[in-house]
């Protein structure tokens, strides 16, 4: 098969950022409205350069983590070329749910950053 | 907040299960299509487009998978599947299913029958408020244990104790009921006015006693919430109504409700329970009562924070002092207080005992077949349990499944079990003798099914973690090969056979009581109880004061009623008495023996009574010395008694029965000469000694209550004649209530029902137990032989003769059996102190019983075990050679 190390690398980034997945999903509707699972997908592998291109199956989970917590809403319409899909769309909770969450990670992100930044000696 | 919406959605996920399952499916199917277009408008080849769309998304099962773990509570959806495929996978295998689900089902049912017996009698409060302060309290003289109390006594005691905040009095005597409807008689009591506080027991309407009504002439009865629907059709002005009774004008006061119980008691009283028709006062004036007639029943409730011994200890010290008051009367006598409960309960003790051991052996041989069967079975699935485990099953997993099933095997013999032991409690109920304690109270109820769910859910437990832990999953290579297997055979035998005995063991040890218990029921059976009870009609008769009030009424009336029966046709003989065999009337008196050469310290005492000509005769009681009553023996000729055999040991040992005719006694100041000795009748079956009497002749001391006795030609059913006796009753006296007519057939059953229901109980336990255990010896045997097969196949093959291997398994088979007797012999032996106060004429460690149960066990497993080895030895020895 080729680039097998590539699949490697590409299968191991997508895990590290499963624990953000979830916010990334929320930012996603937020910005662009209710979209479909394959949308959501292709939009969130061209926002990060390829590099989550593979698995794209994980995004179900994490679809069905932020159901049940009501940060989404699902609802069946019909896409772009009149097939049958599920949409999805955030909700108020969940939009207080993602500021909250970026926040958090622009706090983080600084700190993380002005450690980093620190010169080597 | 959210996580408790996040769990109610998984909830919701798990029942709308099928659905999302659907729509997932749907929404996949989308984004896969998405992709192959994506990858199909990029110039792919459909097929090629197609596999990069599928290693985009992933393989679908695997989304789905991880999906399912996110959307719903995984445990719980694998349980349901696990139950799902369980149920399909038993019942593929009916057999196996029905022989598991039988077996614990039965144990179970044995379970609940005897629980509910528990609940109902033991472990059940009695019915009155506070009834741990409740007492009994008794006299006690050093010739008598237990006395009833004597009533100026009872007063005495009343007002002056401390430790008691009350002292009822009970005391039974019956009304006879008549006016509009059949003359009836009903079960009465007469009581202190304290009685019904005692018991808690509050009119529904009305009111009960006070101490004005318990004058003789007060005439107010207080009537069971029973006959006021029966007989009254709950009349709502039933208070202040006037009824005849007793032949006289009589109010009734109030109703007591229903569920009202009485105490019970063995002397002048009804059984525990509803038992009781009415109430009267009792009046207990120095004027109508003598200090030394003992004759009330006391019921007591202990003052608070007073036990029971120290009130025991207070009433002592009170007799005392009354003995030095009344030096005449009460010399010598004291008092004994016992709980209620121990009272009505007591003596059950070893009887409950025993059938809690009896069920709990028969639960263990079931559990112990059971989980040998399961074993065998998964013994025989390793090769399914290994595949499982390489597909990637988790040991966890696998262990559910197992345990899933265990307990899928248990719900459905709980079902079994509750219903069959639903079906045994109602046959219990009839078996039953009516008088047994609390009888009323033992059903099926919430507790005792609660109790067998968790026995059920424990066994199905116990079954099930057992398989996992004894089963290894075994490696891949080493399941799927069949061969060299011997060593799995040798590895459990040792084990299988402790099992084994040990049902064996427990079997022996029921078989041996219940033969124990057959014996001494055959041989109370075949007694000679000194009379002959079949073909034998009975009834009561109370003739009231009012109508025959002199004692040559009464005299006559009996005299007519004799010749009118003695008429009727199929009618060999007739007679009467004060009191009948076996029916617990112990009324005694004292008497004097004149010219008495024995020294004694106090007066010769008898139950007495009252015989008319023909009662011997007619119950077959054999006259040893003299002769029975006459109708000569009247009111103008000298005063004639007849005294039985027993007497004349006890008072006058050293006189044959012949030299005592014509000894003269004082009794109630008469003086009275012996005509006649007869022989004895014990109080009841199953008693060793029969106890002194005297009977006065009828014509000469008359009782107004008499039980008249008909012996009946021989192939008659005497009851057939109760219609023809009521109305010569009648034709005499229309107004005269008839009671108790009973062929003295049913007496004796009565009596002999209790010993009857426990024999059937632990015979039917003990008989399932021999039939499981055959079944364990010859399953465990059989499976045995089917593990070493290849092993005896070759031994065959090699010159082992058929009979040879024949015995190499009978053989086997029998030494679990005989190891298991032995010790079932033993554990009998040990158990036996539990039988002793429930057997009667024979010595708890009776050889013949011990011997014959040890044969039929013998039989049984020779036969159990020689199944399996006759079809060892028939087996082609190249069959089992082959297989593999």
């Amino acid at each position: 098969m080729e680039g097998d190390g590539e699949i490697m690398t590409r299968k191991t980034g997508m895990e590290m950022i499963q624990g953000t997945l979830d916010l990334l999903v929320l930012q996603t509707l937020a910005a662009l409205g209710p979209m479909h699972g394959y949308g959501i997908a292709r939009r969130l592998e061209q926002v990060s350069d390829e590099v989550l291109s593979l698995n794209q199956g994980t995004l179900y989970p994490a679809l069905t983590r932020l159901s049940q917590r009501g940060w989404i809403d699902s609802v069946w319409g019909t896409s772009d070329n009149n097939r049958r899909a599920k949409f999805y769309s955030i909700t108020g909770a969940g939009k207080t749910r993602l500021e909250r969450e970026r926040e958090d990670w622009q706090r983080v992100s600084s700190v993380v950053n002005r450690v980093l930044s620190e010169p080597v000696s | 907040m959210i996580r408790l919406r996040a769990i109610w959605w998984r909830v919701v996920a798990v029942v709308r299960y099928r659905s999302l399952e659907t729509e997932l499916d749907e929404e996949l199917r989308f984004h896969f299509d998405q992709l192959v277009d994506e990858y199909a408008r990029a110039g792919h080849e459909p097929a090629e487009a197609r596999r990069r769309a599928r290693l985009r998304l992933g393989g679908e099962e695997q989304v789905k998978e991880s999906v399912r773990d996110d959307r719903g509570l995984p445990w719980l959806e694998s349980v349901f599947r696990d139950v799902r495929l369980g149920a399909r996978r038993l019942l593929r295998q009916p057999s196996f299913t029905s022989v598991v689900v039988v077996t614990l089902g039965l144990v179970l049912g044995a379970s609940v029958l005897v629980f509910s017996l528990l609940r109902g009698v033991v472990l059940r409060p009695l019915p009155y408020p506070e009834p741990d302060r409740l007492v009994r309290v008794f006299e006690t003289h050093p010739t008598v244990a237990e006395f009833p109390v004597s009533p100026l006594n009872l007063v005495d005691y009343r007002n002056e104790v401390t430790g008691f905040e009350m002292l009822a009095g009970y005391t039974r005597q019956d009304l006879e009921l008549s006016g509009d409807g059949e003359p009836q008689t009903l079960a009465a009591l007469r009581v202190t006015p304290d009685y019904f506080e005692v018991l808690g027991g509050t009119p529904v309407i009305g009111r009960v006693f006070e101490d004005a009504d318990t004058v003789d002439a007060a005439k107010v009865l207080l009537i069971s919430d029973r006959l006021w629907r029966t007989r009254f059709a709950t009349d709502p002005d039933i208070v202040g109504r006037q009824v005849q009774v007793n032949g006289a004008a009589w109010t009734i006061l109030g109703v007591l409700p229903a569920g009202f119980q009485h105490v019970g008691g063995n002397y002048r009283s009804t059984g525990h329970g509803e038992t009781v028709d009415a109430w009267w006062p009792v009046e207990l004036s120095a004027e109508k009562v003598r200090r030394n007639w003992h004759y009330m029943n006391v019921v007591g409730r202990l003052a608070d924070r007073i036990e029971a011994h120290v009130g025991e200890q207070e009433l002592i010290a009170l007799a005392a002092e009354l003995e030095a008051r009344y030096p005449e009367t009460n010399s010598g006598w004291r008092v004994r207080v016992e709980s209620l409960h121990d009272r009505i309960i007591g003596g059950r003790g070893e009887l409950m005992a025993l059938l809690t051991a009896a069920v709990a052996f028969l639960v263990m041989i079931g559990c112990v077949n059971v989980a040998h069967l399961l074993f065998a079975r998964s013994l025989a699935r390793r090769r399914e349990l290994a595949l499982a485990s390489a597909l990637g099953a988790g040991r966890g997993r696998l262990q559910q499944q197992m345990l899933v099933e265990s307990l899928l095997l248990s719900a459905a013999a709980c079902v079994l079990g509750l219903f069959l032991g639903w079906l045994g409690v109602g046959l219990l109920l009839r078996l039953m003798p009516s008088d047994f304690p609390r009888l009323h109270a033992i059903h099926v109820d919430g507790l005792v099914v609660l109790f067998t769910v968790a026995l059920s859910v424990a066994a199905g437990l116990l079954f099930g973690v057992a398989q996992c832990w004894r089963l290894q999953p075994p490696t891949l290579a080493e399941s799927l090969s069949e061969g060299g297997r011997t060593i799995g055979g040798s590895l459990w035998t040792g084990r299988r056979g402790v099992l084994v005995a040990l049902e064996v063991a427990l079997a022996t040890a029921l078989l041996v009581g219940g033969g124990l218990l057959l014996r001494s029921f055959q041989l109370i059976q075949v007694t000679d109880w000194g009379f002959e009870p079949s073909s034998v009609l009975t009834f009561e008769v109370n003739l009231p004061q009012q109508r025959y009030a002199e004692e040559s009424d009464v005299v006559g009336f009996y005299g007519r009623l004799g010749e009118t029966l003695g008429a009727l046709p199929g009618i060999e003989s007739v007679g009467g008495a004060s009191y009948l065999p076996w029916t617990g009337w112990d009324e005694n008196s004292g008497f004097d023996i004149i010219d008495d050469p024995i020294e004694r310290e106090s007066s010769p005492s008898a139950r007495f009574g009252a015989v008319h000509p023909g009662y011997f005769e007619s119950l077959g009681i054999e006259l040893v010395a003299g002769r029975f009553p006459a109708l000569t023996d009247d009111a103008d000729a000298p005063l004639v008694l007849t005294v039985n055999q027993r007497l004349v040991e006890e008072f006058m040992p050293h006189r044959s029965p012949r030299e005592v005719i014509g000894q003269r006694v004082s009794l109630w100041g008469d003086e009275v000469e012996i005509v006649g000795v007869v022989g004895d009748v014990v109080d009841q079956p199953g008693d060793l000694v029969p106890r002194s009497a005297l009977f006065w002749h009828f014509g000469q001391k008359s009782f107004r209550r008499q039980s008249m006795v008909l012996r009946v030609e021989p192939g008659l059913n005497p009851t057939s004649l109760s219609v023809a006796v009521r109305r010569a009753v009648a034709e005499l006296d229309p107004q005269l209530p008839v009671s108790a007519v009973q062929s003295f057939d049913d007496i004796a059953a009565a009596n002999l029902a209790e010993r009857r229901f426990l024999l059937s109980l632990v015979s039917l336990f003990a008989l399932l137990a021999v039939f499981l255990a055959a079944v364990g010896v010859y399953g465990v045997l059989a499976y045995s032989v089917h593990l070493r097969r290849r092993d005896l196949g070759i031994r065959m093959a090699l010159g082992a003769a058929a009979s040879q291997v024949c015995r190499l398994v009978l053989g086997q088979g029998l030494a679990w059996a005989l190891v298991g007797l032995v010790a079932g012999l033993g554990l009998a032996a040990v158990l036996s102190g539990l039988l002793k106060s429930l057997i009667f004429g024979i010595a708890v460690l009776n050889l013949p019983t011990y011997a014959a149960a040890a044969l039929l066990i013998l039989g049984v497993c020779t036969v159990a075990s020689g199944v399996p080895a006759i079809r060892a030895s028939v087996t082609d020895p190249l069959e089992t050679l082959r297989e593999d």
